[in-house]
């Protein structure tokens, strides 16, 4: 089993290129880009390879924040790059081959983009995930009020039932509905 | 100066074996430049680790590719091993080996028959695609699927095969290996065949590295880089290719599309070297612990190499029973940027052939 221990390198963005060249310098190669979504930020991870060895490097992207292309150092960044803009929406300056968000041809603007920022075209992104937690939570509110109202007509219902088999004399209580009544959702 | 033209290139075309649109800027007949496009088969199976635990996710990840499925479920379990406190046992690691490189025998000669079959040659095709059932059908007979083997888990295996059983392949590969040399001769020595592909879709060393090349197609272009070496040269007390007298990678040096189909034709043979060695060397023991805790917040990665090349698994754990992130890059990704190198300036009838000597996997790029 291989990699057992990642070692994390945190670089500022714009510090990057610098960073990229030296390692091309040294006859790295680049093995992938990553993007993730960690708390309010995202974290892109670059990974570099020199023979066997690895190298993992860290940048930190807050929502509205840019990241410098690294296509220059390396051409093959530009898949990676095209594809993280269209996948999270995460602006990247200058990059050799800009496909302007139509690398991937998907129905959905940023679909793996799970927190609020600005993408590429200014636009303020607010869809994706956030659209469907948003909406899943409101449906599930949605569903617990009506369930709530079921249970609240049942009760009644069978209060309505006990007061009408409670003994004569003994006085309804104020609570209970007459059997005749209607609950809201009936009526 | 030539007038230019935009020729629109797939998804749907008769050699292309998954979707991918290319535009090709033609002069004449000659490619001046290509711009790929993808994203028609995107099922967003990455974000799926919201849905499904570290657990369940091991069954999505195999659906990634239908060709090379064992492998990312191999891959992903391995980088979220790192992540869960569980300790291997060495039969799960040694039948993992074995099924992997039976996969990567599959996985060639089902690429070997679509190269036949892109070059007219059918009954070349027929051939490549008849011995690899034979494969298909031990998968059938050990582990009830074809394709989709749902053996591999975080933890080991999900059940045990028989010893016996796997001893049965090696007569079955061992037997392959005339018709193997046969066409292995035929690829690399037909007149027809070899003049489709030599000195087509030319990669030097130096642009394989630049371009992040990997697998057959870097080694083709002669640089050893091999993540098997990863796994024959560790000392962490994993078994596995730890096993072998020695791995060596296969190399070729013409940089061409032969080259490329030789390091496969070679890799076949390897693969079956690899499988007989370790055939006799399985342990006894369990097949699988369970795991303990969820995966921590932490980074796992692994790399192993696919019958495609160099494959990357990212795990980002939380301390939940979900991760935070799963991220793969597979070979195709890392090679669609050589693949636009090299369709820069060749005939527009030799595109297929150049397109098809990176093994494009599609539906593994998009996942």
């Amino acid at each position: 089993m291989n990699e057992t221990h990642v070692e994390r390198t945190y670089v500022e963005a714009d510090v990057l290129l610098a960073y990229a060249n030296e390692l091309r310098d040294q006859g790295c190669r680049l093995i992938q880009i990553c993007a993730t979504t960690v708390g309010d930020h995202f974290e892109v991870t670059y990974t570099f390879g020199k023979d066997l060895e690895m190298l993992n490097v860290f940048v930190k992207v807050r929502p509205g924040g840019h990241v410098p292309s690294v296509s220059r150092a390396f051409p093959s960044a530009y898949v990676f790059e095209n594809e993280m803009s269209d996948l999270f929406g995460i602006p990247v300056d200058d990059m050799s081959l800009d496909y302007h968000g139509r690398f991937y041809a998907l129905p959905e603007k940023y679909p793996m983009a799970t927190i609020a920022h600005v993408a590429p075209d200014g636009q303020v992104i607010r869809d994706g995930s956030l659209a469907d937690v948003a909406d899943a939570e409101a449906e599930r509110a949605e569903k617990d009020a009506a369930s709530k109202a079921r249970e609240a007509a049942a009760a009644s219902v069978a209060s309505a039932t006990a007061t009408a088999a409670t003994p004569a004399g003994a006085a309804p209580s104020d609570s209970v509905p007459p059997a005749n009544t209607t609950t809201p959702k009936e009526a | 100066m030539a007038r230019r033209t935009i020729l629109p290139y797939g998804p749907q075309h008769p050699v292309l074996p998954e979707p991918i649109h290319l535009d090709l800027v033609l002069e004449d007949e000659r490619v001046v430049e290509a711009v790929p496009r993808i994203g028609f088969v995107h099922r967003g199976l990455e974000k799926l680790t919201d849905k499904y635990d570290y657990q369940q996710y091991d069954l999505v990840a195999e659906r990634i590719c239908g060709i090379c499925s064992f492998g990312h479920s191999l891959g992903y379990a391995q980088a979220t091993e790192h992540l869960v406190d569980v300790e291997i046992p060495p039969r799960a690691q040694v039948i993992r080996v074995i099924y992997h490189e039976l996969e990567r025998m599959q996985s060639d000669m089902l690429w070997l028959g679509l190269l036949a079959d892109a070059l007219g040659f059918e009954s070349l095709f027929m051939h490549c695609w008849r011995l690899r059932e034979q494969l298909l059908d031990y998968f059938e007979a050990t582990c009830g699927g074809r394709i989709i083997l749902s053996l591999c888990c975080v933890g080991g295996l999900r059940h045990d095969v028989d010893t016996d059983q796997i001893k049965g392949v090696v007569t079955t590969i061992e037997d392959m290996r005339d018709d193997l040399e046969r066409i292995q001769r035929t690829f690399l020595r037909d007149r027809s065949v070899v003049h489709r592909m030599e000195g087509i879709g030319m990669l030097s060393a130096e642009d394989a590295l630049a371009y992040g090349a990997v697998g057959p197609v870097l080694r083709g272009s002669g640089v050893a880089l091999d993540m098997r070496m990863l796994d024959a040269n560790a000392t962490d007390g994993t078994v596995g290719y730890t096993l072998l007298d020695g791995f060596e990678p296969i190399t070729a040096t013409g940089g061409d599309c032969l080259a490329r189909c030789e390091v496969r034709l070679g890799e076949l043979f390897q693969s079956i070297d690899i499988v007989e060695q370790l055939v006799q060397k399985i342990p006894e023991g369990e097949f699988y612990n369970k795991p303990k805790g969820d995966p921590a917040d932490a980074d796992g990665i692994c790399r192993i190499e696919q019958p495609r090349g160099e494959a990357f698994y990212y795990c980002r754990g939380n301390g939940s029973k979900h991760l935070t992130r799963f991220r793969m890059r597979t070979p195709t990704t890392a090679n669609l940027a050589s693949l636009v190198h090299m369709l820069q300036g060749v005939e527009l009838t030799d595109v297929a052939t150049i397109i098809l000597t990176i093994d494009p996997c599609i539906s593994c790029n998009e996942r």
